[in-house]
């Protein structure tokens, strides 16, 4: 009943004129006001990003360009990289077994979904991304051409470097050479093998033109001219094996061998122990070695770029003082066996002595340096890469500062030769190479001929060739090499059954099951790995390979 | 014309108005006997609205009359002396009005006798009354929920409304709850609701820092109609709570406390000394010798008790709040000052939740015209001790987790002199580090330092100015700062600094502070226009212009090596600084809203809101989008023909379309980013830089791709509701069909691995959600003394993806960090045609028995040649190990074998409140549900012998374990420990039915009170998680350590919910 004072209770409509003034005028200011904020909404909702740069405005200046190229580099260290897992457990063949490790990552248990092959073609296809980035806007930074050129060198090669993996690895791959725009480009099917290939061969030899000698850096974590001439030639050594079977490209890789050796820049080094203590002292032999992964530091601070060098593999320790090894690489009495008396590389590569423990508990234990028996043959630890010489203040249980070599001066000789022998046939040149390898493992003079050690003058045909890849076996082996080398020698498979015979006959029992399992997990499927679930779930164009 | 009749209508009533006043005046001269006299007058409503159809009888005589369409009546009244006219109508309460001989004229209003269709209900920038109301909403009964005090509102509201599923992650105080209303819609966004407090949109709310006390109401707005003046933040549903407000009238104290003890509902049975060393001895015989030195056999552990772990970690727990409130004020100015204090303290040792929160909410009357307001609270809150969920430092294994120790730790150790000293030491003398880092729970709970405090700031202002009589303009803001932080620390007795683990080695005494600041302000500008034109056009109208900003800050440091222990927190800065983090980020959105409702013949009700948001989130091109959103009702009881069900009340049929958004992305999702720092990928190598001649160069690399194309993904939802009362609304009855489809998903996608990324965002993927609410409130007895009402609700929902990105087949998902044995395993899947995600493994098949293997000569087992193996290499299996289907018949167990083997997602779920009262006793009885959802049970996984750790106790049901006299066992022989993958075994019935709140109150007698000048006081108490019934194993099937839409409902070392029995004074002076 009650009526509202502003109104008349005749009609309901406002009494006075002066309110609906006052109305127009609120309408009309709030119009106004509104408008002057549309007006400002575009600026309003136009934020920046404070925290972070996005590579249209990156790529400018030669720090960025650094960095950048730092980043590429980067996914070399990983530990599904070289960091363990390319040389180690996701390498498998007959230099190694990994005690005690029936099931599990490191038993080559293998599939889609495991989860340290995913992130392992993760980290490739990542390190490959950074290249691609940065190939792609490098030529827009304002920097001097030369300094483009290295950088640009270095990247092309570090892709290429990063699909051979995956092409040797995998087989054929996704080929992407332009980084990624957006989530909704195109996915890519599976690029043939040769197409991969070629792809790899171009991007090195366009690198080979740019980046710059070894001596420029007088340290060879960078890649220089004649690292890639090195890496080209064991390319081009993997396209004539299996699975490619390119045979014409035996002669490229001879002819790049040679460019190495024509170049001067590199020999071997006397000492081959040295070559090892000097990674792990963090000296740099640019004339043994083209090209190294570096670590640094043991992953204490806020720069973290220790590897897994000498822990993983190494020999088994359990004090972080002295250095932490875990007890799971194990040499196989192949390798052992392979060497010939007096040669000096079985003492290095294959360590005599454990730090056994003595009292306390891991990682902190009393330890003793024990000497091995000489019946004890799959019980040693590889000892390429040992940690006592490791010059880290603070050592680490896991991370180490030892780097990890990619190519050797002595590979580059061996490739020479079998690449030399497949084109060519045997000759003195092929042989002298393969010689001056064997002299140096016996400590002989790398010039001198030496009829003690140097294989039989007459040496011919097969003969030859098995001579070279014993020689790879003793010379290279816990590198990283082993598999590929079987593979595309297309006896992988068949070398690894043979290897569990000789695991079921003549290991020890408590030793023999984990090594018989890991040897026996390699059937015909083998040669490439499951293209991972992070892939192929998503990627429906691409298939999985053959028996996965 | 509608005009015109307008018109006379006020002519005819101002005519009448002077005949009547004539006729008064004439009246008073007449002799005031029994001369018949003609009565008139207007009936109206609460509204001053005419009401037609209202009978109108004079008492004890059949005379009657009718009102017409303007509310005027005539009735002929021969005897005015006492007199009486009677007022009915269905929906109103009869009035009656004594008749005295001085006038002839009686305007009536008649108040609508089913009040709550009078109820205010808060919707998006407005409120509407329950009966005129379009779209679905779901009001809370605060009151209800009240009943039973708990720190966060948020853990009473669970089986409160119909669709709105309230999930506890777990028990941990402090911890926050998962809500979802009417399913999920976003595969991998957040599917939270957005809370409106006041008001004022918070996407990402804390909602343990309001205290529930200051609870006003809560809504929750379900469909389209309601959501979309949310827009783009709409579709996951509103949660509207609107605090107390100052009430006019003299000052009124209140002082709230409440006093509870709290107690693990739980406890997970482990084995006892004796069955713990039968099974070492089982699993490792040389191993166990250690049990049986000093002539000890097997039953020497017959009657010892040894230490049962759960006994220590465990505590009764106190848990107490005190409020304080003070309202007051007049028609001009009103106030609330108010405060409380909360400590809970967890059934876990050295853990609990603090809270200390005060608020001012001022409202002030300036003129006819303006009104100011502010409303401002602040609250500090604390939360300490282990988290039961986070397996800290050393995460990726199992054993890092609390109750892996505490479960796991075993009873006994077998040397009678450790065993005294066992429980003291920090660390099980037998058990090798390096890759166990079981730590004694008792140890590790007390010195488990990790704090987080939270200061929240949220303070607004409103102003709003009378433009016109109809039109107002409400202008307000608000700041809202809240700042969070976390320091850890690790010292030598925790799992993450101990010289024993794997971090502990490599860190030494460690720690952490980190701070997260999120500050954001809104300006809010709206112009309401309400209009009643008459009874049959009701016109009310919204438009807004809304601004935001948020920022993002946060930034720390970790340090290891720290030297001085003893200094804990403080002694950071003494060690070796290890990552520093500092971030800032910021997001804007300005939207534009309105909303229409207009109301023909007060029953067909018409909606039509929306709003366009701009958002930063996205690139210039996509930044805006418009979320429209129409609505029909029609309260068919209004209807002449209904008039003869006059026992139906209510009948009202909603139906609403609507579009809503989510845009819950990260800030700058359409850029690419490089990124020099920050880098977590498992491998140890964290940072994007290289060495090179050993100097460092940073890296700077490219962490996320950007879409620049992405824009909002948007909901459309279709509700059909129907709303029935009967007997003057004392059941009521509604029921809502929905059928929402999510477009345009905001998924991060997986990318596949050659684009450099593993995830990026798209707006790829489409989701269905249909589901089918009732909601029955009933007064099932209405006298003065006793009363009973009783509220259910039940929703059902079907969630379904119907589309993956570029026909991506499925997405599997690990559960990553809780154990490292289980990393290859990816047990949920989220494919087109099923629900975002089900449980994916192998399914269960038994045991090996003897029979399916051929004996060597040398006495060992071999597989039969058609018995298939179960993962594992067939050499390996023996008697008593799993078998697992062979789905595909291929004669081998491998990945192909996997299927779907449960489904997270319940059938239903619900709650059943029945409150009562007896004179001044009041009791509250409350039951929740969740019907036909599995939950993994990954605690069995580790528990239940398959991994045959050395030294692990296990639980009792591993007694049931295949030995040679025992072959129809349940779980495998000792020491199985392959292969690790998840089962069926492991997927149990998560449903139950929980009896959740019970209270019982007395509120002392009136009378009694005012002689002490109090006005009331009611004592009370109240229990809350009672009563589970269920079939899960494990401590509690409400449960969701790792969730995420793609990984719901897993179980692994989860903090037990607690029982809590509290006492409670409310007192009002």
């Amino acid at each position: 009943m009650t009526t509202n004072p502003a109104t008349s209770p005749i009609n309901g409509k406002p009494v006075s004129g002066f309110r609906q003034t006052i109305t127009a005028g609120g309408l009309l200011l709030t119009t106004l006001f509104i408008i002057v904020l549309f007006g400002s909404c575009k600026k309003f909702l136009d934020t920046k990003p404070i925290d972070t740069i996005s590579p249209e405005t990156y790529y400018k200046t030669q720090t960025d360009l650094d960095r950048a190229l730092s980043a590429v580099y980067d996914r070399l260290g990983d530990r599904r990289t070289y960091g363990s897992a390319l040389y180690g457990f996701l390498s498998f063949s007959d230099e190694f077994y990994l005690k005690n490790q029936p099931t599990g990552y490191m038993s080559n248990t293998l599939d889609a979904s495991m989860l340290e092959l995913n992130r392992c073609w993760e980290a490739l296809y990542v390190g490959i991304e950074r290249a691609n980035m940065l190939i792609e806007l490098v030529d827009g930074a304002e920097v001097s051409q030369e300094s483009k050129n290295e950088v640009k060198g270095q990247a092309l090669f570090l892709r290429a470097f990063y699909y051979f993996v995956l092409a040797d690895n995998w087989g054929a791959v996704p080929l992407k050479l332009k980084y990624t725009k957006s989530p909704l480009e195109p996915m890519i099917a599976r690029t043939p093998l040769a197409e991969v290939y070629a792809q790899i061969v171009k991007d090195m030899k366009e690198a080979e033109g740019l980046v710059k000698d070894i001596t420029a850096y007088g340290s060879n974590g960078r890649v220089s001219k004649t690292a890639v001439q090195g890496m080209l030639a064991r390319v081009f050594l993997t396209m004539a094996g299996e699975p490619l079977k390119d045979e014409a490209k035996y002669a490229d890789a001879q002819e790049y061998a040679q460019k190495v050796i024509d170049s001067k820049l590199h020999a071997l080094n006397p000492s081959f122990s040295q070559i090892f203590i000097n990674l792990s002292q963090d000296k740099y032999d640019i004339k043994e070695n083209l090209w190294e992964v570096e670590y640094y530091g043991n992953n204490q601070g806020v720069v973290r770029e220790g590897g897994y060098v000498g822990s993983w593999m190494g020999i088994a320790c359990s004090n972080i003082d002295t250095g932490f090894g875990y007890d799971h690489v194990h040499i196989t009495a192949k390798v052992y066996n392979s060497y010939e008396a007096n040669d000096l590389r079985r003492d290095w590569t294959v360590a005599p002595y454990r730090f056994a423990t003595v009292s306390g508990t891991s990682p902190r234990a009393v330890v003793k340096r024990t000497d091995w028996l000489p019946t004890q043959i799959y019980e040693r630890s590889v000892g390429k890469y040992r940690r006592e010489y490791e010059v880290t203040a603070l050592k680490d249980q896991d991370f180490t500062n030892i780097n990890f070599p990619m190519l050797r001066y002595s590979d580059v000789l061996l490739m020479y030769a079998e690449a030399e022998y497949h084109a060519l046939g045997v000759t003195p040149t092929a042989i002298e190479y393969v010689n001056m390898v064997r002299r140096r493992g016996f400590g002989k003079p790398v010039d001198v001929a030496d009829l003690t050690v140097d294989l039989p003058a007459g040496i011919a045909g097969q003969d030859f060739m098995d001579a070279i890849m014993l020689e790879r076996l003793r010379e290279l082996s816990y590198e990283g090499l082993r598999k590929h080398d079987l593979i595309r020698w297309g006896i992988y498979v068949t070398t690894m059954q043979q290897q569990v015979a000789t695991y079921q006959s003549s290991m020890p029992s408590t030793l023999s099951d984990a090594a018989i399992k890991q040897a026996a997990r390699v059937t015909a499927r083998s040669v490439l790995f499951p293209i991972p679930n992070t892939e192929i779930a998503v990627n429906p164009y691409v298939k999985q390979n053959p028996g996965w | 014309m509608l005009r015109m009749k307008h018109k006379l209508t006020a002519i005819y009533l101002a005519l009448i108005a002077m005949i009547s006043t004539f006729s008064g005046l004439h009246a008073q001269n007449a002799p005031p006997s029994s001369a018949s006299k003609v009565i008139t007058g207007k009936v109206t409503d609460a509204e001053n609205e005419p009401l037609e159809g209202v009978t109108v009888q004079l008492k004890g005589k059949p005379t009657t009359a009718t009102t017409n369409e303007t509310g005027i009546f005539n009735i002929a009244v021969s005897d005015l002396k006492n007199a009486e006219l009677l007022f009915s109508m269905v929906g109103y309460v009869t009035k009656s009005v004594k008749l005295n001989e001085k006038t002839t004229v009686y305007n009536v209003t008649l108040t609508s006798s089913m009040k709550d269709l009078d109820d205010v209900i808060v919707i998006g920038y407005g409120t509407v009354k329950k009966k005129d109301l379009t779209g679905s909403v779901g009001q809370v009964k605060v009151a209800d929920m009240k009943k039973a005090p708990v720190a966060s509102f948020e853990d009473a509201l669970g089986g409160r409304v119909a669709g709105v599923q309230v999930s506890a992650v777990d028990g941990q105080p402090g911890s926050s709850n998962l809500i979802t209303i009417r399913g999920g819609n976003s595969i991998t966004q957040s599917n939270a609701p957005l809370y409106v407090i006041d008001g004022f949109p918070v996407e990402n709310p804390n909602s343990n820092t309001i205290n529930p006390e200051d609870i006003e109401s809560i809504e929750v707005l379900k469909d389209a109609s309601a959501t979309a003046i949310y827009g783009a933040r709409g579709a996951n549903g509103v949660v509207m709570i609107t605090t107390k407000k100052g009430k006019t009238g003299p000052p009124t104290l209140t002082y709230n406390a409440w006093y509870g003890i709290q107690k693990e509902i739980k406890r997970q049975e482990v084995m006892s000394p004796y069955e713990f060393v039968k099974y070492q001895i089982e699993l490792n015989p040389t191993q166990a010798n250690i049990y049986l030195d000093n002539g000890k056999t097997l039953d020497s552990y017959k009657d010892m008790k040894g230490v049962n772990w759960q006994d220590h970690i465990f505590r009764t727990a106190p848990m107490q709040n005190h409020s304080i409130s003070l309202t007051g004020g007049n028609d001009k100015s009103r106030y609330v000052i108010s405060g409380s204090a909360l400590d809970q303290q967890g059934i876990i040792i050295n853990g609990g939740f603090k809270r200390y929160q005060g608020r001012v909410v001022l409202d002030q009357t300036v003129s006819d015209r303006l009104k100011v307001g502010v409303n401002v609270n602040y609250t500090w809150m604390k939360t300490q001790g282990q988290v039961a969920t986070s397996g800290g430092e050393n995460g990726i294994s199992a054993s890092s987790y609390l109750f892996y120790s505490a479960w796991g730790y075993r009873p006994v150790t077998g040397d009678s002199l450790g065993d005294l000293t066992f429980i003291d030491d920090a660390f099980d003398p037998d058990v090798a580090g390096q890759s166990d880092f079981r730590v004694n729970p008792i140890i590790s709970a007390k010195n488990q330092y990790n704090v987080g405090f939270t200061n929240m700031l949220v303070a607004n202002g409103y102003l709003s100015y009378k433009l016109a009589k109809d039109l107002t303009l409400r202008v307000s803001g608000g700041v809202t700062r809240n700042a969070n932080r976390r320091e850890v620390f690790n010292n030598s007795k925790t799992s993450g600094g101990s010289p024993r683990t794997t971090y502990g080695i490599a860190n030494g005494i460690n720690g952490s502070i980190n701070n997260n600041i999120f500050t954001s302000w809104l300006n809010e500008n709206t112009i309401t226009y309400n209009k009643r034109f008459n009874k049959n056009h009701v016109l009310n109208a919204v438009g807004g212009f809304t601004m935001q900003r948020i920022r993002t800050l946060s930034d720390g440091f970790f340090a290891n090596k720290v030297p001085n222990e003893a200094l804990g927190i403080s002694g950071l800065d003494e060690g070796i600084p290890i990552t520093n983090t500092s971030a800032d980020s910021e997001a804007a959105m300005v939207s534009f809203l309105a909303r229409i409702n207009y109301t023909l013949k007060q029953k067909y009700l018409f909606t039509l809101s929306g709003r366009s948001d701009g958002s930063s989130k996205f690139a210039p091109g996509n930044r805006w989008a418009y979320f429209p959103s129409g609505s029909v009702a029609w309260r068919v009881n209004e209807e002449k023909f209904m008039k003869k069900f006059n026992w139906i009340s209510e009948t009202k049929l909603r139906m609403s379309y609507g579009v809503t958004g989510n845009n819950r992305v990260t800030d700058f999702a359409y850029l690419s980013i490089l990124r020099q720092t920050g880098f977590t990928n498992g491998s140890g190598n964290t940072t994007p830089g290289y060495y090179f001649n050993n100097v460092h160069i940073p890296g700077s690399a490219p962490v996320e791709v950007g879409n620049p194309e992405l824009k909002w993904e948007s909901t459309a939802q279709f509700d059909l509701g129907l709303d029935l009362g009967f007997l003057n609304n004392r059941l009521a009855l509604t029921v809502d069909y929905y059928n929402k489809r999510t477009k345009d998903l905001l998924l991060l996608a997986n990318l596949p691995a050659s684009f450099g990324y593993l995830t990026g965002f798209k707006n790829i993927g489409k989701v269905s959600n249909s589901g089918l609410e009732f909601t029955l409130n009933t007064v099932n007895i209405d006298k003065k003394n006793f009363t009973w009402t009783t509220n259910f609700n039940i929703a059902f929902n079907r969630n379904k993806i119907l589309e993956l990105n570029d026909n991506q087949p499925s997405i599997t998902t690990r559960v990553q960090g809780w154990n490292d044995n289980f990393n290859n395993g990816l047990p949920y899947i989220a494919a087109p045609g099923m629900p975002v995600a089900m449980y994916l493994g192998f399914i269960n098949d038994g045991l090996y028995q003897v029979e399916d293997f051929n004996v060597l000569p040398n006495g060992s087992y071999q597989l039969k040649d058609d018995v298939v193996n179960n993962g594992q290499d067939r050499t390996a299996i023996k008697p008593g190990f799993v078998k697992y289907k062979d789905i595909n018949g291929d004669g081998v167990v491998d990945a192909n074998d996997q299927t779907i083997i449960g489904n997270p997602n319940p059938k239903h779920i619900g709650g059943f409140t029945n409150n009562f009262t007896y004179h001044n006793f009041d009791l509250s009885v409350f039951f929740q549900w969740s019907y036909g959802n599995d939950v993994l049970n990954a605690n069995r996984l580790v528990f239940e012998g398959m991994e045959g750790r050395p030294y692990l106790n296990q639980f009792k049901t591993m007694e049931d374990r295949w030995r040679p006299d025992n072959t129809d066992a349940e779980l495998p022989i000792a020491g199985v420990t392959s292969p690790n993958v998840y089962s069926s075994r492991v997927i149990e019935d998560g449903s139950f039915l929980r009896l959740k709140t019970v209270a019982l109150g007395y509120t002392l007698p009136a009378n009694v009170l005012k002689r002490i000048k109090i006005k009331s006081i009611r004592v009370y108490g109240a229990a809350q998680n009672l009563v589970t019934w269920t079939n899960y194993s494990g401590v509690d099937p409400e449960v969701s350590v790792r969730n995420s839409p793609l990984t719901p409902s897993f179980d692994w070392s989860a903090y037990p919910k607690a029982r809590t029995i509290t006492l409670g004074l409310n007192v009002t002076f």
